[in-house]
Formats: structure tokens, C-alpha cells, sequence
């Protein structure tokens, strides 16, 4: 199982320390920040030598958007003049609208040749940001007591370059833009490198939607369940999700760009890989509901495989030590005691650890170690907790355990 | 007849917190330090903190919620050496000082004239760093 881990502006320091670096495969560059901060996150990506992939984030551009942010305008730059030069004025900021008919053939062609372009180029970035990148260098050697490395003159490229995409239902307009994207992505040079992005507003659509790509584009495929909230969705969702990537995953390596344990658990039936942030983003909303700053501080109970807030941590790791971490951040440390930074180091050393529990337990064994989880929370934490904390309600331990008994 | 005014209850929050920050000071020592709105770990915010005596105490006011006052005041628990919810004293039950002992927590009887305050007979267990790091944050 690939872990995919996604960068956010807040997220630097965290993603320099060894500890993090271990606990992921491909680093994810959104490509908001990628064309809002162009210069710093270049400079932070290609110094840190990491296998990286920049999601293009199309769907920005899909429908109306009423108040556009100042990032509206740079990553449109990114999806070429058209994109660009509907989005209007910077200054103004005025309501703008993307509708299936303005992706016409010619609009899409400049809007795939500019964010294909844009990936395929970013490692040649380094030439032009060598201040910076210098200076990114010498933090990531000081985070790693690293001895000074030659200066980076040449930076890596992506290891997937992504087409833009929308999100569909399967029936809309926004299909076929997909299919004209993937066809003018067949046509240019090397396809066989740039991979297909499959969102879709409900699981089912996804099915019929992975079996209709043209041939020679990467066998590497991207996708996006909107809504798919792994701790949600009922177990039905869960068992065809897990149906589906089991039907594609002999001829796809495919990769859910927004998932959580229950991701790495469909490595049982062959998912390749799975994205989220660090300490956030196991899911997305499509529209994006508007949100700034950094992720909250969160603590990840790795047994629960769920966030809860610092003190709901300690309280439970107080109360029923069987639920503790052992990681070599939470090791002789209290919950509270841990920094926004610690956190986040946890929280990676615990999806290192999710994913090689998965890899060493046989498929019941897992189901049975979620049902004790749940048990155990309840039989311990539920009674003593007083009524004013927020809980957690184990339930969905169950409902992954329920869909992993039920698939092959 | 009018109720007199100093049976009313606070119109708010704000003005629970104020009439009991007016009496700490009797009921906790003159040398008591005051902090409001006290960052302390994650998102929380304690709405009062005092230094007195060498110990960090924390104290949770609501005028209608004492539930949620409470479920915040025990994980005050984590990092104060005494945890106390306050609240408007008519309102105040054997019921709630109970259910408050029972988690470590105090409670504090605000009225307009005084406050009244009952210790929980269990100490809290603050985790040390995190007790260092608040009151070198709110008290150096």
C-alpha cells in the first residue's frame, strides 16, 4: 500500500523531521499552494528530494464560485489563459460561473496542455528559484542533522503527472468534459505517463466510470468518492467501494485520493494506494465548504483510528491504557503535553503503523481487533466520561469490520 | 412586588464571570494572579485561571450549561491543580456538586454579594509539562 500524503502551508516543519518522512511514499502537492506560493513551495518540495505528485484541483473551476479567492486566480493561471481569463479580474473579485459548455474542445486543449505542462516542468523550477531553494535545503539538513549537501541545481519531477478533472455523477455534462480531457490526453506525447483523475458524487458511478478509459494512459488512476467519509458511510458504501476496487485493481493501479484506515484496509483487495493530509483530509466535500488556516489540533487515537481533541486523547489514554500509543513521539509523554508539530509527527507514525498493521494481520483477524477497539472504548471510556465532552462513537469500527467480513 | 436585584441572575456569561472574579480575591487570598480566556491545550480555553498559593486552579463558568462546564473543567484537571466549574448559586444541587466531586472537579457558588466555594475531595493529577508550560504561559 502506497500512502500518499498531502502538504499544507502549515505543514513544513512537520514534513522535514525523519520521523514523517518515513511514514509516506509520495508527497501531495495541492495545486492551490503550488500556484499561490509558487517560489517557497517549489524551493520546499525540490529540496526535500522527495517522489512527489501535484493534484490540479480542477474542480475549483466547476460551476458557480461567488466570492473567488485570491488562490481562484493563481491556479487558474495554471489551467491555462481561458480558465484565466474567465475567472476576470484579480481586482474586482466577481461572481464567475464554469459550466459544462465553456469547456469546449479548443478550451480544453489550452487548459490540458498548460496543467500537464505546468507538472511535467516543475522539477525545472530549480533553476530559477536557487535562493530559496538553498535556504530550504540548509532547514531540511538542520531538521535531519544532516551533514551540508551539495546545492540542488536540478530538481526531480513528479513521479504522476495528473490530467485536470470535475466531479460527475456518472449521467451529468461533466462526463463528457472528462471524456474529451482524456482523449486529448491520449494524444499528446508520452500518455502512457499522465494519469486519469475519476471524481464522482456517489460511490456507484464509480464503477462504470473506471471502465471507460481510452488506452495509453498511465494504468495509474486517481480517484474521489465526494463525501466519502469512511467514519460516515453506512456499510453497504463500504462493501462497494470495496467491490469496485476489487473489479479494477488487476488491470488499474488505482489510488483514493482522499481516504483514512479503511483505505489502507482495501489493500485486501488490491488498492494501490491512498492520499490524505497530515492530521486532515481523509474526505472532501465537493463544493469546497470555505475554510482557512491551519488544520486544528487533533490527536489521532491509532486503536480508534479517529481524531479526537488533546484533552478527549488524554482522558482516554488515562482511563484505558490498552487505547495508548506507543510511538517514539507519544512514548513517556502525555497527550496534552504534545505540540502542534508533535501531533502531526504522531499522527504520521501512526498511519506508518495502520498500514503495516493491515499488512501483518489476515483479514479477520483485523475485524475482530476493530470490535475489540470499539468494545473497549465503550466498556471503559463511555461510562466514565462526563456529559459535556465530546465522544466518540465507535460504531464505525464495526461497520469497516462488518464490510471486511464481507468482501472476498 | 419587584425581586430585589441582587437575586437577579446575570444577564450573561460574561457578567457570571465578572461577579465572581470581583470575589476571588476574599475567597482565594490577596496575592491571587487572575488570567481570563487561559489557552491550554488543543483548543481549549479556560475562562479563568488564578495563581494562588503556589497552585494553578481553574475555573469553568456557565450560567445555564453546568454539563458542558463540567466535561471542560475535568479536562482542566490535566494541567490545574484544582478544577472548578462556577456557577449561579440558586441554581446550584447537592445533584451537580456530586456529579463534579465525582470527576475531580469543585464547584464555586457565584452570587452578587460573594462567592461560595466547595472543594472536590479528589486532588487532580496535572501532567507536569503541560502544568509548567501553562503557567510559564499565563503567570511568568
Amino acid at each position: 500500500m502506497r500512502h500518499f500524503l498531502a502538504y499544507g502551508n502549515s505543514d513544513q516543519a512537520s514534513f522535514r523531521m525523519p520521523g514523517v518522512q518515513s511514514a509516506f511514499d509520495y508527497l501531495t502537492v495541492p495545486g492551490t499552494i503550488a500556484s499561490y506560493y509558487p517560489d517557497a513551495t517549489a524551493a520546499f518540495v525540490l529540496s526535500s528530494k522527495l517522489d512527489y505528485m501535484i493534484d490540479p484541483r480542477t474542480p475549483l473551476f466547476q460551476e458557480r464560485i461567488d466570492i473567488p479567492k485570491a488562490s481562484h486566480y493563481s491556479l487558474a493561471d495554471w489551467h491555462g489563459p481561458a480558465v484565466r481569463a474567465r475567472m476576470g479580474s484579480e481586482e474586482t473579485r466577481g461572481p464567475v460561473s464554469f459550466t459544462p459548455s465553456f469547456y469546449t474542445d479548443t478550451v480544453i486543449r489550452s487548459m490540458v496542455d498548460a496543467v500537464v505542462g505546468r507538472q511535467r516542468e516543475y522539477g525545472d523550477r530549480a533553476s530559477g528559484i536557487q535562493e530559496q531553494l538553498d535556504r530550504y535545503q540548509r532547514l531540511a539538513e538542520a531538521a535531519q542533522m544532516a551533514a551540508p549537501a551539495p546545492a540542488i541545481t536540478k530538481g526531480k519531477r513528479p513521479s504522476f503527472v495528473l490530467l485536470p478533472y470535475f466531479v460527475t455523477d456518472g449521467e451529468d455534462d461533466w462526463r463528457a468534459v472528462n471524456l474529451s480531457i482524456r482523449a486529448y490526453g491520449q494524444q499528446l506525447p508520452r500518455p502512457d505517463t499522465i494519469s486519469p483523475v475519476v471524481a464522482v458524487r456517489e460511490v456507484n458511478a464509480l464503477d462504470r466510470l473506471l471502465g471507460e478509459f481510452p488506452a495509453g494512459l498511465s494504468q495509474t488512476v486517481f480517484f474521489w468518492v465526494d463525501r466519502f467519509d469512511e467514519r460516515d458511510v453506512g456499510t453497504d458504501s463500504l462493501t462497494r467501494l470495496a467491490q469496485i476496487v476489487a473489479a479494477h485493481s488487476s488491470r488499474l493501479d488505482l489510488v483514493n485520493l482522499y481516504g483514512g484506515f479503511f483505505s489502507i484496509c482495501l489493500s485486501y483487495v488490491g488498492l494501490w494506494g491512498f492520499n490524505n493530509g497530515l492530521g486532515y483530509s481523509e474526505s472532501r466535500d465537493w463544493p469546497d465548504l470555505p475554510a482557512t488556516g491551519a488544520a486544528p489540533a487533533r490527536y489521532y487515537m491509532r486503536r480508534l483510528h479517529c481524531f479526537v481533541s488533546p484533552g478527549l486523547g488524554e482522558f482516554i489514554t488515562r482511563a484505558a491504557p490498552s487505547l495508548a500509543c506507543g510511538c517514539e513521539i507519544c512514548q513517556g509523554r502525555s497527550v496534552v503535553s504534545l505540540s502542534y508539530h508533535e501531533l502531526k509527527q504522531h499522527f504520521a507514525l501512526a498511519r506508518k503503523w495502520e498500514i503495516e498493521l493491515v499488512g501483518a494481520r489476515p483479514k479477520a483477524q483485523l475485524s475482530a481487533e476493530l470490535i475489540d477497539a470499539a468494545d473497549t472504548y465503550l466498556r471503559e471510556i463511555g461510562p466514565i466520561l462526563p456529559a459535556g465532552i465530546g465522544r466518540v462513537n465507535p460504531q464505525y469500527l464495526r461497520r469497516w469490520a462488518s464490510a471486511l467480513n464481507q468482501i472476498a | 412586588m419587584a425581586r430585589s436585584r441582587k437575586h437577579l441572575p446575570p444577564e450573561s456569561e460574561r457578567e457570571l464571570v465578572d461577579l465572581m472574579v470581583r470575589h476571588v480575591r476574599r475567597a482565594f487570598g490577596r496575592q491571587t494572579r487572575l488570567a481570563r480566556e487561559v489557552k491550554t491545550h488543543g483548543r481549549f480555553r479556560t475562562d479563568v485561571c488564578l495563581y494562588a498559593d503556589g497552585r494553578i486552579l481553574a475555573i469553568e463558568a456557565k450560567l445555564i450549561d453546568w454539563q458542558r462546564a463540567l466535561g471542560q473543567a475535568r479536562l482542566n484537571t490535566f494541567y490545574a491543580d484544582r478544577s472548578y466549574i462556577a456557577l449561579w448559586q440558586p441554581r446550584l444541587t447537592d445533584g451537580i456538586v456530586l456529579e463534579a466531586n465525582k470527576h475531580g472537579v469543585g464547584v464555586i457558588g457565584v452570587s452578587r454579594s460573594g462567592i461560595a466555594v466547595v472543594d472536590s475531595i479528589c486532588a487532580s493529577k496535572p501532567d507536569p509539562a503541560l502544568r509548567t508550560r501553562v503557567l510559564a504561559a499565563t503567570f511568568a
